[in-house]
């Protein structure tokens, strides 16, 4: 049986590793977008006229790792799904020692932000 | 101005901010909107996504170092997580509807609120020896290290401070901040936890309400890629700076004049939203 303080410890070394991970992600994607558009006039260019109508899924589908700013947008999603693992590690903990309050709890939280996340 | 003189420009404010943040307690998030909003004229919408992006980030660090210190109450976070969430998700869905100067005044309000609350609280030991029911039901007491031994705390009022984190919630989905303020007095003022055992719990908290949000902020457009990584990027590395120094500065007045500082800039947003330039 997995106790509360090796809960702990796993979920801070799973933060610490997402967090490294999307910084990363984050940095490689936004040096090389300055590398391809720094040089450009910010007004009139990506940065403020593009309205950004993206999803989680369509991150996954259309981007990968072709442009700077997929590589930037798959940071951010390793951000938000880090937080999605948090609960679900919860809740199979509290599987594990038979908590129903708090199974009930955490399939609640994670109902609410797979809704915000997946919803069309 | 070139993209890359903006971002490095972003990327200097959003460090300061993000020390500024964590100086005074406030955290990145509802610093670094008013300054994307007042000095680089972003769209207010941009700043909130930004915001709430740096908030997981920053949070997301934070909680990582907290785990292992033995203060962070996985239960009471859990259990108030369940209002939180619904709090987030109806505020993000609100932001559609609401004007932005509405945004832009409600951020200035609360950012002055979080400044009269963190600058006013102080440690004060707890000496409740009972708890809610609810508190006993559920589990939710516990110990916390406190002069070499576990002393043990009691949770008192359960579902007022369950209120109290859906609200906190709402105005962390609304805004793009994380509501850590709101959050602590919920959980010191209300629930009476020791000090200690709120901030690091909302702290543990703030990423997941975040990340609901989050879904709804991708969805809608406000997470500007090229806005949000100089900003996430510069809030975090400002955290950072900011928790290192913090141990070392205790000084009530400079607390003061950094918080001052930061109103300024919610009093400059609220006079340009009223002057109709935002």
């Amino acid at each position: 049986m997995i106790s509360e303080l090796k809960l702990k410890h796993l979920l801070g070394l799973l933060l610490q590793i997402g967090i490294i991970l999307s910084i990363l992600l984050v940095l490689v994607g936004g040096i090389s977008f300055l590398l391809q558009h720094g040089g450009e006039s910010y007004q009139n260019n990506v940065i403020l006229s593009t309205n950004y109508d993206i999803d989680i899924i369509k991150i996954w589908h259309n981007h990968h790792f072709n442009s700077p700013i997929g590589f930037i947008e798959l940071g951010l999603l390793t951000l938000v799904i880090m937080q999605v693992l948090r609960v679900v590690l919860l809740a199979l903990y509290y599987i594990l020692i038979r908590d129903y309050w708090f199974i009930s709890f955490n399939i609640f939280i994670l109902s609410i932000i797979l809704f915000s996340l997946i919803r069309q | 101005m070139t993209i890359l003189t903006f971002s490095i420009l972003l990327l200097f404010f959003s460090i300061l901010a993000g020390l500024l943040g964590a100086l005074t307690g406030l955290g990145g998030g509802i610093v670094v909107i008013p300054v994307l909003v007042v000095l680089f004229k972003v769209n207010i919408h941009y700043a909130m996504g930004a915001s709430l992006i740096s908030v997981i980030a920053t949070s997301s660090g934070a909680a990582a170092a907290y785990l292992r210190e033995g203060y962070t109450n996985l239960r009471i976070g859990m259990y108030l997580e369940v209002a939180a969430v619904l709090g987030a998700i109806i505020g993000a869905l609100l932001i559609s509807v609401l004007p932005k100067n509405i945004l832009a005044i409600l951020l200035s309000i609360i950012l002055f609120l979080s400044s009269y609350l963190t600058l006013k609280r102080h440690e004060e030991d707890e000496s409740y020896i009972s708890s809610h029911a609810w508190s006993d039901v559920l589990k939710l007491n516990g110990t916390y290290p406190r002069g070499g031994v576990n002393k043990p705390y009691y949770v008192q009022h359960a579902p007022l401070g369950l209120i109290v984190m859906g609200i906190a919630g709402l105005l962390s989905g609304l805004l793009g901040i994380g509501s850590g303020s709101l959050k602590v007095l919920a959980m010191d003022q209300i629930m009476r936890l020791p000090y200690k055992v709120a901030t690091t719990t909302s702290n543990f908290m703030i990423g997941i309400t975040a990340a609901t949000s989050a879904g709804i902020y991708f969805d809608k457009g406000y997470i500007n890629p090229a806005i949000t990584f100089p900003v996430m990027l510069g809030v975090i590395a400002g955290s950072f700076m900011g928790a290192k120094i913090l141990h070392k500065i205790h000084i009530q007045s400079l607390r003061i004049i950094f918080s001052i500082v930061i109103c300024l800039m919610g009093v400059e947003m609220l006079y340009q939203t009223l002057a109709g330039n935002l």
